[in-house]
Formats: C-alpha cells, sequence, structure tokens
C-alpha cells in the first residue's frame, strides 16, 4: 500500500464587487458626463469620489454637489512598455477633498507642472467610461 | 447609531439593478498529508480506518498522528478501528461549504469511533433528519463503492445510524 502523500485542490471564490450607495450614484452619474461629489453639511467637507459617511464626523451625508470647472494637476506619472508610453494625473478641484484619476491626452511629459489648470473631457465608449484630461 | 446595509437579492443581479463586478479566484493548493494522514488516506481507498496508539496515555489517535500531543512522544503503532461509533457532538448547518443557503441542512457531526480515545472525526450524517440525532447515538460508516475510493475522508460518504446501515 503507498501513502497518499498529497492533496491538491483548489478554493473557488466567486463574488461581485459592489461600488456601494454614494460609489453607484456617481458612477451612474459620471456615465452622463457629470461629475457627483458629497457633501458633509455638518463639516462642510465635500468628497470625491463621492462617500456615504463623513470620514471626519462619521455622520450620514445626504447632500450632492456638481463638480464644475477646471481643476488643477495634483500628481501626474508615466507608465507603459518599450515605445508606447501613457500619461495620467490626479485631479484636484478648489475646496473638495480627493480628485480624480484620468489620462492625460495632448500633452508630453515635459509639458506637465504641478498646479496647472486641467479641464476633463468624460468619453463613453465599448470599454467603458474614459476620463481624459486636458492641460 | 445603526446604520443598515442594503441587501441585493440574485434577482437584483439578475436584473442589473446595480452595478456589479464580478470576480473569480481560484487559489490551487497541495497540502502534504505527513506519514499519519497518508498512510490514513490510502487505507480510507481499501475502506479501512487506521489510527495511532501511544503507549504512555494509551490512546488510539484518529486521524493518526505520529506523536502524541498530550505526552510529547512518538505514537508507537498502527491500530485498525471500527467503522463505528457514536455522535460526540454535532451542528445543523444550513450553509454549504461556498457559504450558499441551503433548503435541507447538512448535518456535521464529530463520531467517536469505537476503540479511539475522546475526540473524533469530522463527518456528516445521512439516513436520519436532523430532528432525532441525538448526542451518543450509535452510527455506522457509509462507504462509496470500492471503485469510486480515491483516498479522501469523502470515501466514507456519511455515518448513518447503526441499524439501518448497510
Ligand atoms: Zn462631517
Ligand atoms: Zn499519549
Amino acid at each position: 500500500m503507498t501513502n497518499i502523500d498529497h492533496w491538491s485542490s483548489s478554493i473557488d471564490l466567486d463574488y461581485r464587487y459592489t461600488a456601494g450607495v454614494a460609489g453607484e450614484t456617481f458612477l451612474r452619474k459620471i456615465a452622463k458626463g457629470r461629475i457627483m461629489a458629497s457633501r458633509c453639511s455638518y463639516c462642510r467637507l465635500t468628497y470625491l469620489p463621492p462617500r456615504l459617511y463623513c470620514e471626519k464626523c462619521l455622520r450620514k451625508i445626504d447632500t450632492w454637489v456638481q463638480v464644475r470647472g477646471k481643476g488643477e494637476l495634483y500628481s501626474y506619472t508615466m507608465t507603459g512598455r518599450g515605445k508606447k508610453k501613457s500619461l495620467y494625473g490626479l485631479v484636484k478641484f478648489a475646496g473638495i477633498e480627493g480628485g480624480l484619476v484620468g489620462r492625460i491626452v495632448g500633452s508630453d511629459l515635459a509639458d506637465l507642472k504641478f498646479g496647472m489648470p486641467v479641464r476633463v473631457d468624460l468619453k463613453n465608449s465599448e470599454k467603458g467610461l474614459l476620463v481624459y484630461l486636458h492641460v | 447609531m445603526v446604520y443598515s446595509g442594503i441587501g441585493i437579492s440574485p434577482q437584483d443581479v439578475a436584473n442589473s439593478r446595480y452595478l456589479t463586478v464580478p470576480y473569480s479566484a481560484n487559489l490551487r493548493y497541495r497540502w502534504s498529508t505527513g506519514a499519519a494522514v497518508g498512510r490514513f488516506l490510502a487505507e480510507l481507498k481499501n475502506g479501512k480506518i487506521v489510527g495511532r496508539k501511544c503507549d504512555k496515555c494509551k490512546r488510539v489517535l484518529v486521524p493518526p498522528r505520529m506523536f502524541c500531543e498530550r505526552d510529547f512522544i512518538q505514537t508507537s503503532k498502527w491500530v485498525y478501528v471500527q467503522d463505528a461509533g457514536i455522535v460526540d457532538t454535532y451542528s445543523i448547518s444550513y450553509i454549504a461549504a461556498d457559504a450558499s443557503r441551503l433548503e435541507k441542512p447538512l448535518i456535521v457531526a464529530v463520531i467517536r469511533l469505537d476503540g479511539t480515545g475522546e475526540a473524533g472525526i469530522l463527518h456528516i450524517l445521512g439516513g436520519i433528519e436532523p430532528k432525532d440525532v441525538m448526542i451518543g447515538m450509535r452510527v455506522k460508516a457509509v462507504w462509496k463503492p470500492k471503485r469510486r475510493r480515491v483516498g479522501a475522508i469523502t470515501d466514507i460518504r456519511y455515518f448513518a445510524p447503526a441499524g439501518d446501515a448497510k
């Protein structure tokens, strides 16, 4: 009799990620071209992406505000392999906590400066929503 | 303050009521059985249950271990035990191994096999309704046919009340 010296198997975990109440609203609105943030009326803090609870006072948030106008380039990075490179940036908006990440188009790395004005351009595609940043 | 969450039913998912992103993770593993469990599994394939005996405390350990955790000495010999015993403790589970809900519950039990010490093997009970299960009741293994055994604890399909077992 030969010992059975090992046991092979797998643990299969199938799951669905949900964006949450605030995330769901954010995604549905941004697909229609509107960037929505949530605001705590007690702390006067505005969150992007929106949160359902204020992380400062832990109160439930029920105020939504639309983010309009230009943002500023807070940070950027270049990614890629070989010759194909892409630029990505984090945009912040005046008076709003957090920000939005998108792909910087129409500019080279040398053109970018922290704090420069950025226009956000939202495009729906087969791949999903694309966030383009123009500096 | 308590904030209640929002439950999402399979119907909500089917109707795309909420935005979801599906993921699958297959965590593959290979577990090394060791000397004691390696033989235990091979014996199960032959329809036998084997344990290891400690000379000092006289216990027969099933599943077998090569050392006695009570005396910190090596166990000394292989001992075959009966495939029948008593229900030591049990639990009625309405949740399957993949966390899905079950209409008909599983009865998970610890079986203390005849001739072994305290503690025993974890298995399921079959051929009995949950309301009829009692601690201390006699049960016997119901095996898979020999050709379908692979050397796993599931070579025993379940334990059934001793009178009904074949
Ligand atoms: Zn607040
Ligand atoms: Zn011992």
